[in-house]
């Protein structure tokens, strides 16, 4: 019998780990440290990490971030390397580009999006992300079901890698009342090290 | 609205159904005499088109050029048949901002060309066989026809998933219902359909006066295009089979038909007259084919433009560019030239000052971009990218 109610409280607890260990999202606040993409930010009070990328099991690229769902509001700070094939444009970054250069790349594969209609860029101007020399755009777009979008993305290259702090939400309510959280988020990013 | 746009194919499918198995057999438009009377389910596709037409305009997806539209729907006017005007069917050339081969036609006769079929085009005549191919797909009823055909093979099957899995078969089926223009643009329509918009629009084609030899000439142009691109996209005409499909009708019916239809008066092709039409919206997607890195597409397009209009400093500038942006060093030299050419042509024109300092920039050769990166800011003291430029000149100074 005492066998009995230990082995249902260790599956039970078994169970609730690996329930735990497949949720989508888990509060996350303070200091996060992602020593394989090389850097950490400090995440506010009341948001969430994406524990998969939409859609799959898989864990997102970086450090995805939500307060009221990913179709709400996102935070998503992930460094791609520069060889790696853009999703919509063929245009690839280069460890040499200039700033201007790579802010453009990433409007164009944006702009290539099937998806992305009346994209509209409100601003791409000059940035510079912990002392890195960069870039910054905001722009709006609609999707297919006219639904509007603003994001605000800050980049930079740092050898291989282009590092890319974006802050995307629904264009109204949303976008300008977790700005603020995203500018705070945006200062606290930290490179660990010199990425090779 | 949207609650009808969602069902809408929910009750279109279930109103074929009940319709049992209709005939594909319609008259084309005007073979009857009097206006075009509309089957019920055919009105319903009438109205779903309308639906998906109104959707393409608040996407703001279409390429302004009036000129342009105006000079296509002339085009179109010459090639639509008498019979089809009689009974009530008019057609409307809309032209799309997209780079990728694609043309489709609504049952309405609503008729869209992406600018990217338009740019890859060399004349009238190739113009006028694919208005005449798309046209008769309208004219002869073709999306009535396709769905009356899919609905009286599937309709068992379709019964049988309501009951069962309802999420399966009918689903597919119902989203396709969906998608008029999808299946207009990217399935096409059955073998027999397509041919008989190659057989009828080549008829039209050369009623209309137009050369029947460049009929077949139209498609082996695109498929020499898309077998360049090294990553298809999925619309009809950029598929190669459906391509080679298209080349074997068009050379067979010309080998059939041609000599005997085009018998008195000169053949037209209208080559001066397109590319004057479409000059400007050759430059335009040529650059989104620069946006979406198909620099080979961007490059064949400008050299085109640039042969068109030698003179424009534009042209030459945006060429350089589509060998700069490819990251490549051993095409530095030809940009350098083509930069130099934007230059020779308008000293006064500051873009080629900054393609040629980024790409200093790139080399490493600070000095140059140095040079070429102040004349930009000489030029256009207040370009939107003045920050940039000026913490790029910071950089080089160094």
């Amino acid at each position: 019998m005492t066998r009995n109610r230990h082995g249902s409280r260790a599956l039970l607890g078994g169970l609730i780990l690996l329930l735990a260990g497949c949720a989508p999202f888990v509060l996350a606040s303070g200091k996060q440290t992602l020593t394989q993409s090389e850097f950490e930010v400090t995440v506010p009070e009341g948001w969430y990490r994406a524990m998969r990328a939409p859609g799959t099991l898989e864990a997102p690229e970086g450090l995805v971030l939500t307060r009221d769902g990913l179709a709400l509001q996102q935070i998503r700070v992930v460094r791609v390397p520069v060889d790696k094939d853009l999703k919509f444009t063929k245009r690839k970054f280069d460890p040499k580009l200039p700033p201007h250069d790579v802010a453009e790349i990433e409007l164009d594969d944006h702009r290539s999006n099937p998806d992305v209609f009346n994209l509209t860029v409100e601003e791409n101007a000059p940035a510079t992300v912990d002392g890195r020399r960069g870039f910054r755009l905001v722009y709006t777009w609609q999707t297919k079901d006219g639904y509007r979008l603003k994001r605000i993305q800050y980049g930079f290259l740092e050898g291989k890698w282009v590092y890319q702090l974006t802050y995307q939400a629904a264009a109204r309510f949303y976008f300008d009342r977790d700005l603020a959280t995203f500018d705070k988020l945006r200062e606290s990013f930290r490179l660990l090290s010199k990425p090779a | 609205m949207r609650e009808i746009r969602r069902r809408f194919p929910w009750l279109l499918a279930a109103s074929l159904m009940a319709a049992g198995c209709a005939t594909t057999a319609l008259p084309p438009a005007g073979k009857d005499p009097g206006k075009l009377a509309l089957e019920e389910d055919e009105g319903r596709l009438w109205n779903r088109a309308q639906e998906e037409q109104e959707q393409l305009r608040r996407a703001r997806v279409e390429y302004h050029d009036p000129a342009l539209r105006t000079y296509l729907n002339s085009v179109a006017q010459r090639v639509l048949p008498d019979e089809a005007r009689q009974a009530g069917l008019s057609v409307d050339v809309h032209v799309i901002k997209n780079p990728s081969l694609n043309a489709f036609i609504y049952p309405n006769g609503v008729m869209y060309v992406h600018t990217g079929l338009l740019a890859r085009m060399e004349n009238e005549a190739q113009l006028a066989t694919l208005l005449g191919h798309e046209m008769t797909h309208a004219t002869h009823r073709h999306l009535a026809r396709q769905f009356r055909d899919i609905q009286n093979k599937t309709a068992f099957m379709a019964t049988l998933s309501v009951a069962g899995m309802p999420f399966g078969a009918w689903g597919m089926l119902a989203s396709v219902l969906g998608q008029l223009g999808t299946i207009a643009s990217v399935y096409g329509y059955s073998q027999d359909l397509e041919r008989e918009a190659d057989q009828e629009g080549f008829q039209l084609m050369v009623r209309a006066g137009y050369d029947p030899r460049e009929a077949p000439k139209l498609f082996v142009h695109l498929k020499q295009w898309v077998e360049e691109e090294k990553k298809p996209e999925p619309f009809f005409f950029n598929t190669h089979p459906r391509l080679v499909d298209r080349i074997e009708s068009y050379e067979e019916i010309l080998r059939r038909e041609g000599g005997a239809l085009a018998r008195g008066g000169p053949l037209r092709i209208g080559e001066e007259v397109f590319l004057v039409h479409t000059r400007r919206l050759l430059l335009d997607n040529a650059l989104l084919d620069l946006q979406g890195g198909r620099f080979l597409q961007a490059q064949r397009g400008l050299e085109k433009f640039v042969a068109l209009n030698p003179e424009d400093a534009p042209g030459h500038y945006f060429l350089a560019e589509s060998y700069r942006r490819q990251n490549d060093p051993r095409l530095h030299p030809e940009a350098i030239r083509l930069y130099e050419g934007a230059i020779a042509l308008d000293s006064a024109y500051a873009d080629p000052y900054r393609g040629l300092g980024t790409l200093y920039y790139q080399a490493g050769q600070p000095s140059q971009a140095a040079q070429a990166l102040e004349r930009y800011l000489e030029l256009a003291p207040t370009a939107p990218d003045r920050g940039y430029i000026q913490g790029l000149l910071e950089e080089v100074r160094k």
